[in-house]
């Protein structure tokens, strides 16, 4: 049997993939065993590491040739590659090109693996005397992730999911499509031509920089991680938490704002009318952050009073462990019935979750100090490892193996720790209250975690089948709103107090003054947001409080030095954050009631909102503050974008205030996805005002649904036509100059009548013709969908004496007319700026403080005299 | 006592309230039969589109009231309705999950989610959420 030769593929470019993502797990491999050598063996650990480096260095390389070599497939629109056939199409413009790493779960391996590259390259270059265990961690992570894309068959097990596989291969069903056999097998490219195209909700300027934010973030997760096992390795307890702290700050500011981004395109594209909606798949990148949070105080405490050093470790693991947990949730499509986001199984779950315990089980390999135990925890694991494969039923041995590699994880570390200093011995000191903010950030991680985690346990806990909460957004605030609360209150009072002890006369001086102010601003803010649910209000006091507290602390203690108040800045935004939160979640407001409020019989009562308003084209609908009308739209391939003018209007008075804007939002009838709808929104200070298109009529249906009720009319011209749907005035006859544009070249006479339609909303003109061609006349109908109307100029009946007498005879027909209108739905969020505001202010305090901890002690000196001085002053 | 003790009594606490109010608050995925004896609590339904019978939706009259019909699990129809304009993949919808409470006869749903066959991913199915909104 000969092999067919396939015509048109480019194999050169995926085979140079494929060899480079083997290299870059080999590379990885070679890696992580040399710095893995590097720390183990003393004498020689200069050589290892240079080997470690040099291994490294290839996997870079690597995994850099696999990331250009699937761009150039993707851009050049080889759709013999099944990603690039599956994700992309020849349409999609230069920059979503890159989203199409991201629809597919390869690609997101692979940009994870790039980020966690890249952070591996500053690591060599800035670790110094930490590099080899350090790096030895980052490298195992690779080799985890780069098997991800191996691709390759081990018996039945697929191990991984190779980028760079061909169409053929994939779907070799393709050769038994019917129309196949015309163009030959060979030839198969000439029937794909044309990819899959990316899903239109990614193709939006936000998708191109959240996701690879998002990831940078959970891939700066690694190095707390790395450093607490290299700790743990090493032994040195004291001297790994240091290093640490500006990457902990990194992961926190880099992660948060890919979180915040994806709230902002949520709120600019989606169609829900929000930034958050507690969807798991949001949760589960929510989860690791909250404990990074928790993690940079911890370190902090550390840092400064050599205490709570065991909670700073377990924090450390737990946030990146977290991190492959989030990837596990949503990679696996295990959230299945819960979330709305969109992710494949590509099998890989189970090479996720061998990765999650496989990192459970490092900090304790690190940590044990006996080799009996290390076998022992290895030999357990891997047994519980082969059982999973050959029993059916991986509960039972999945639930003693995991305890057991839990178990092992806290008690191997806790041993670990020479002294374990309490933090809460003194209640006076900034160190306990600090650690006590720890402890929420862990109380709220744990709530939103077991939450999300609700698919899990059904799975594992037999019998049980529950589903979320109906309310979940209502449900998820009721928790979540007292910890931001109590998270407020010592954000703001936090920094006023001292390490180790306080003056309480001072402190208690000073807070109560800020909580005067506060709670001064709190009412004038209430009044301002319409706040009167006193839960609400009191939270709003924590937010305004934090805010105070921190712009005091700065002003007063720092001395208004940016360059040491980082820490407080980023209080501040959150701050900001929190009120923003507040006065846009509580104030939003819908206002296309729709207030028709036709009975439909049934028994539903009247609290009951309609929050959809039907629009009809040029009839204006009072919508809150808003006089509002549909006043048309033009579409742009493939969207339509539909003009609603929103003029101000006072309904004391009856008159417009003179604001006047015009939204745009847009809306395409995908062919794959059905309706696809973008909002527009006004933003203002103040506030924002949404709008998004929920339907639009059926125009397709209508412009197949056939014309009836015709009639004859013989008028002359200035009279007018009356009909069901309008009136039409006949306005001229002319003779055509261009009978080519009705394909009437060969007509010997030709006239073109012009209809004046006016219909409720709109005036149109409909042009029938009427030619003769020898002894045949044709006549030309024009229709007017829009309308329902079809005009048609049967006769003409020439008045010899006077040409003005001459009288047409017109035909109409009409069906119901195309009811022009939008269905849409309009909130306003008073305030919302606060919390993007909030947002940069955090980032920028972020930035601060990572430079501010990565430059050496001097500064830190300062800040303790700073703050020294403040206190000595009165004692 | 220590602060610690306090510390870590109020810590647990607060982890077993978590447990025992997501256990307490969550829905429980039934059957119409189930729905339909305890007429006021709401649940998660899951089911499919009956295709034969008429859906009624006319946004002229009233663009937030959506009629149609669903077949669960033991293949039992209940008529629902579904305050909200019509989510457009309905049709194309292989498995639907709703979130409501029977009501005279008639399921009411809150919220909607779609399971449609994706075109951009093949075999796999994309999930889209509708809310009716409720004060």
């Amino acid at each position: 049997m000969t092999e067919i030769q396939f015509s048109g593929e480019h194999l050169l470019i995926g085979n140079v993939g494929k060899v480079a993502i083997f290299l870059s797990f080999a590379a990885a491999i070679f890696s992580f065993i040399s710095y893995f050598l590097g720390v183990q063996l003393k004498e020689e650990s200069k050589f290892w590491k240079t080997m470690g480096r040099f291994g490294f260095g290839v996997h870079g390389i690597s995994v850099a040739t696999i990331f250009i070599t699937l761009f150039l497939i993707i851009q050049n629109h080889y759709f013999e590659y099944q990603y690039a056939y599956q994700h992309s199409s020849t349409d999609l413009p230069l920059r979503y090109m890159i989203s199409c790493f991201w629809e597919g779960q390869e690609g997101s391996f692979l940009l994870w693996m790039v980020w966690h590259a890249i952070l591996g390259g500053l690591l060599i270059w800035k670790s110094k005397n930490w590099e080899a265990p350090v790096m030895a961690i980052v490298a195992l992570s690779q080799v985890m992730l780069s098997s991800m894309l191996l691709g390759i068959e081990i018996g039945d097990y697929k191990l991984g999911s190779n980028p760079f596989i061909l169409l053929r291969e994939y779907q070799p069903g393709i050769f038994n499509i019917p129309v196949m056999a015309r163009f030959g097998a060979e030839n198969y490219l000439k029937l794909f031509t044309e990819g899959n195209g990316l899903n239109p909700l990614l193709q939006n300027y936000w998708m191109v920089i959240h996701p690879p934010t998002l990831f940078l973030g959970f891939a700066a997760a690694i190095v707390p991680f790395a450093y607490a096992v290299a700790g743990l390795w090493t032994k040195q307890h004291k001297e790994w938490v240091k290093p640490a702290i500006p990457w902990t700050l990194f992961g926190v500011m880099i992660l948060g704002t890919g979180i915040i981004m994806g709230g902002f395109w949520a709120y600019e594209s989606l169609s829900f009318g929000g930034y958050w909606a507690w969807d798991p798949v949001e949760n589960a990148s929510l989860i690791p952050w909250l404990l990074l949070i928790a993690l940079a105080h911890t370190m902090l405490i550390h840092q400064r009073t050599g205490k709570a050093l065991y909670i700073t470790y377990i924090l450390a693991i737990f946030s990146f462990l977290l991190v492959l947990y989030a990837t596990f949730l949503t990679r696996s499509g295990i959230l299945g019935n819960t979330s709305v986001h969109a992710f494949t199984d590509l099998g890989m779950s189970g090479q996720l979750l061998l990765f999650f315990f496989l990192f459970i089980a490092v900090p304790s390999l690190a940590a044990l100090k006996t080799n009996v135990w290390k076998w022992t925890l290895i030999l357990v694991g891997l047994t519980g490892f082969l059982l999973s494969f050959v029993m059916e039923n991986t509960i039972l041995v999945g639930y003693p193996v995991v305890l057991f590699l839990f178990g092992a994880l806290f008690v191997s570390v806790y041993q670990s720790v020479p002294e374990h200093s309490k933090a809460d011995e003194e209640l006076s000191s900034r160190e306990f209250w600090m650690l006590i903010g720890a402890l929420v950030f862990i109380l709220s991680c744990f709530f939103v975690g077991i939450n999300t985690s609700m698919p899990v346990w059904n799975k594992i806990v037999p019998g049980l089948d529950k589903a979320p909460p109906v309310d979940v957004v209502g449900y998820y605030n009721r928790w979540m709103m007292p910890f931001a609360l109590i998270i407020g209150l010592m954000v703001g009072f936090g920094q006023f107090l001292k390490y180790k002890k306080t003056n309480p006369k001072k402190f208690w001086m000073e807070v109560g003054s800020l909580a005067l102010a506060s709670a001064g601003f709190t009412i004038l803010f209430a009044i301002l947001f319409h706040l009167k649910n006193p839960l609400l209000i009191s939270f709003l006091f924590a937010a305004v409080f934090a805010v105070i507290g921190n712009l005091v602390y700065i002003f007063k203690v720092l001395k208004g030095k940016i360059s040491l108040s980082g820490g407080s800045i980023a209080h501040v935004g959150f701050g900001f954050m929190l009120i923003g939160v507040i006065s846009s979640g509580a104030g939003k407001n819908t206002i296309s009631i729709n207030r028709s409020r036709i009975d439909f019989g049934e028994a539903y009562n009247d609290q009951e909102k309609r929050e959809n308003i039907l629009l009809s084209k040029n009839i204006p609908m009072l919508m809150g503050d808003y006089l509002v009308t549909y006043i048309g739209d033009t579409t742009i391939a493939p969207n339509t974008h539909y003009y609603i003018r929103y003029q101000g209007y006072d309904i004391e008075t009856e008159s417009f205030t003179g604001e006047e804007f015009v939204l745009e939002p847009n809306a395409q009838v995908n062919p794959k996805m059905g309706l696809v709808s973008n909002p527009d929104t006004r933003h203002y200070l103040t506030h924002d005002v949404f709008t998004h298109i929920t339907q639009i009529p059926d125009l397709e249906a209508n412009r197949k649904a056939p014309f009836s009720n015709f009639k004859e009319h013989v008028i002359r011209i200035g009279d007018t036509i009356f009909t069901n749907n309008g009136i039409a005035i006949l306005k001229l006859v002319t003779p055509n100059v261009n009978p080519a544009q009705y394909g009437l070249e060969d007509a010997e006479h030709m006239l073109v009548a012009e209809l004046e339609v006016r219909t409720l909303s709109d005036t149109l003109f409909a042009h029938p013709v009427f030619a003769i061609k020898g002894d045949n006349f044709v006549s030309l109908e024009d229709d007017l969908h829009e309308a329902g109307l079809r005009f048609k100029l049967n006769e003409i009946r020439p008045d010899p004496v006077n040409a003005d007498q001459t009288k047409f005879v017109i035909e109409t027909g009409e069906k119901p007319a195309v009811q022009e209108y939008v269905i849409l739905k309009a909130m306003i969020f008073p305030y919302i700026n606060f919390l993007w505001g909030g947002t940069i202010i955090m980032v920028f305090g972020f930035t601060l403080s990572i430079f501010q901890r990565a430059r050496a002690k001097k500064l830190s000196k300062v800040q303790q005299d700073l703050e020294a001085g403040m206190y000595n002053q009165e004692a | 006592m220590k602060p610690r003790f306090i510390i870590m009594i109020v810590l647990i606490g607060v982890a077993i309230a978590a447990i025992v109010s997501m256990y307490g608050s969550s829905s429980e995925y039934v059957t119409f039969e189930t729905a339909s004896a305890n007429p006021d609590r709401e649940f998660h339904v899951i089911g499919e589109l009956v295709k034969d019978s008429a859906m009624q939706y006319d946004p002229i009259k009233d663009p937030n009231h959506l009629v149609f019909y669903l077949k669960d699990s033991v293949n039992a129809v209940a008529r629902i309705v579904f305050h909200s304009p019509k989510p457009a993949d309905l049709e194309r919808s292989e498995k639907i999950v709703i979130v409501g409470k029977m009501n005279e006869g008639s399921f009411k749903a809150s919220s909607i989610l779609l399971k449609c066959p994706s075109k951009y991913n093949e075999g796999v199915i994309e999930e889209t959420r509708h809310e009716a909104k409720e004060s």
